[in-house]
């Protein structure tokens, strides 16, 4: 698939470490810039990039119905970008521009994307638990869970993140029994507004999902009758058929940390996606990107920053232009609903704007009178608008007319109220 | 094909967009007093594109996942979509909005 020889030639050649949704968004934003060197894509997995998203939900209950593949395979090739799926990068000398493969090949680079991601955070007291536990990050993953969530099963979900509650409510959906353990005292511990975790902890319950918020577990065992049993610190047990945990990530920084680039919780880069090293780039979960308007580095694990950073990233390296930076944003899909959340989630005040029309609503946090962040609930329409309104830092003169869900806020947002 | 009363150009003001009953779906959007008809169900994920938000540029973002779509042509512009919506005919007869809807399939 590939003859790729950096040294051949005197094309630029720029190289993309990473076959994720950065990766994928990176490559595609290279040729729509009209870069016509050479680009070389390497993936770890042995799979043209794909869309995580549906790993939790859709690949599990409707595997048919799932649409994984970002491009048709035609893709990479009608544009020209070589693959290599399934290679893994062993080393990076940043001074020699060089990488080299596990196979021992070797490629030089005039520019490079590091959009290596994240894995899932491992458990050990877990993982000792052999087939009987899984985590959830990849397609082999999804499918290797889908095969063991059979009608019936106890399921026992660890880490009532969003990952663990996608989960719960896909095996849900497929007849098991959920319970949910978490050692924190609320779901969602980072990054969900609080009026959302309340709805989506109500949402779970009334389909049946049993919380057990506040346990730290210091015990896993497989007994003799083919049971899993957990223990928590104070005694409890938990006897189930299988364990999905999600406890977060690990970011795959190794190869950025190896070669000298600069890393402090991601691989920290400027506001045109460059690191320490200014011909060597960074883009996705792994990063932590300068936001010259927040005057912050920020870093996010959402699809939607692999993808707008992945694109805007792979843009800069060619024209040289900083990258735009959009409101941070995410949704998830649970039980049939759709439920995005915007900006920030610490609003010291949450506007709900109820269209009494089933679960369809959104809520606006405000700080001092200011739009800071939303919530929208089977009410996607309205999120754009709102992100409009938390970029332009949308202050609030009339709760009555905001509260008012007639009220369209497309319009509010274009005369400024 | 059918031609298919939807309503009057009163009932679907510029920025509006009004589902169709019909099999498959159908999404009439209005674009500054032009009219567009899509497949309403996006091709990524189960979203009506009715509920969608028509932007300036003549296309329209799914309301679930963000896709955008060409309101003239159905094309797919932006991930997570890379299937484009089908399209049907509209015409405008007085202040009568009808949309040319296949017969074969229902």
């Amino acid at each position: 698939m590939m003859n790729a020889r950096a040294d051949v030639s005197d094309v630029p050649v720029y190289v993309v470490v990473g076959g994720g949704r950065a990766g994928a968004s990176a490559v595609a934003a290279m040729r729509e810039a009209n870069f016509s060197g050479r680009i070389l894509l390497v993936g770890a997995e042995p799979y043209p990039p794909y869309e995580r998203p549906p790993l939790s939900k859709e690949m599990l209950v409707k595997p048919e119905a799932a649409q994984l593949t970002i491009y048709p395979e035609t893709y990479y090739a009608d544009k020209n970008i070589e693959c290599l799926f399934g290679g893994s990068v062993v080393r990076l000398d940043s001074a020699a521009h060089r990488l080299t493969l596990a196979s021992g090949e070797e490629f030089t680079f005039d520019k490079l994307l590091l959009a290596t991601g994240a894995r899932a955070r491992a458990y050990p007291l877990l993982d000792q638990l052999g087939e009987r536990v899984f985590t959830l990050r990849t397609r082999d993953d999804s499918e290797r869970l889908r095969s063991a969530l059979t009608p019936g099963c106890r399921l026992l979900v660890v880490g009532g993140g969003i990952i663990g509650l996608e989960v719960a409510a896909s095996a849900i959906a497929l007849g098991a029994t959920v319970t949910v353990i978490e050692r924190a005292d609320r779901l969602m511990a980072r990054g969900t507004p609080d009026p959302l975790v309340d709805i989506l902890r109500r949402l779970h319950v009334e389909k049946g999902v049993r919380f057990e918020l506040g346990v730290t577990l210091n015990g896993a065992s497989c007994s003799n009758n083919g049971d899993v049993l957990l223990r928590a610190e104070d005694g409890r047990p938990f006897i189930g058929d299988l364990v999905v945990y999600g406890i977060g990530v690990e970011l795959n920084t190794e190869l950025a940390v190896s070669a000298g680039l600069h890393v402090e919780n991601g691989i920290v880069v400027d506001e045109y996606g460059r690191t320490s090293r200014p011909e060597i780039y960074a883009a996705g979960d792994a990063v932590r990107q300068w936001n010259p308007a927040t005057r912050h580095h920020q870093r996010f694990e959402t699809w939607a920053n692999a993808q707008s950073q992945g694109a805007a990233v792979g843009r800069s390296m060619v024209t040289g232009e900083p990258c735009s930076m959009d409101v941070p944003w995410y949704w998830t899909d649970q039980y049939g609903h759709n439920f995005q959340v915007a900006g920030s989630h610490e609003a010291s005040e949450w506007l709900h704007r109820n269209t009494g029309e089933g679960f369809k609503s959104t809520m606006l946090g405000l700080v001092d009178d200011v739009v800071v962040g939303a919530v929208t609930i089977d009410n996607g329409r309205e999120m754009r608008p709102i992100r409009t309104m938390i970029a332009n830092r949308f202050k609030v003169t009339d709760r009555a007319l905001l509260a008012d869900p007639r009220v369209d806020l497309r319009k509010l947002v274009e005369c400024g109220r | 094909m059918k031609k298919l009363y939807v309503c009057t150009t009163a009932d679907l003001p510029p920025g509006g967009a009004r589902r169709l009953d019909t099999s498959p779906a159908i999404a009439l959007f209005n674009h500054n007093g032009d009219y567009y008809a899509l497949a309403d169900l996006c091709t990524h994920g189960s979203a009506s594109m009715s509920e969608g938000y028509i932007e300036d540029d003549c296309t329209v973002e799914c309301p679930v996942h963000t896709a955008h779509f060409c309101l003239k042509t159905g094309k797919a512009l932006t991930q997570p979509a890379t299937v484009d919506l089908a399209t049907f005919e509209t015409l405008v007869e007085g202040d009568a909005i009808y949309v040319f809807v296949p017969t074969g399939d229902r």
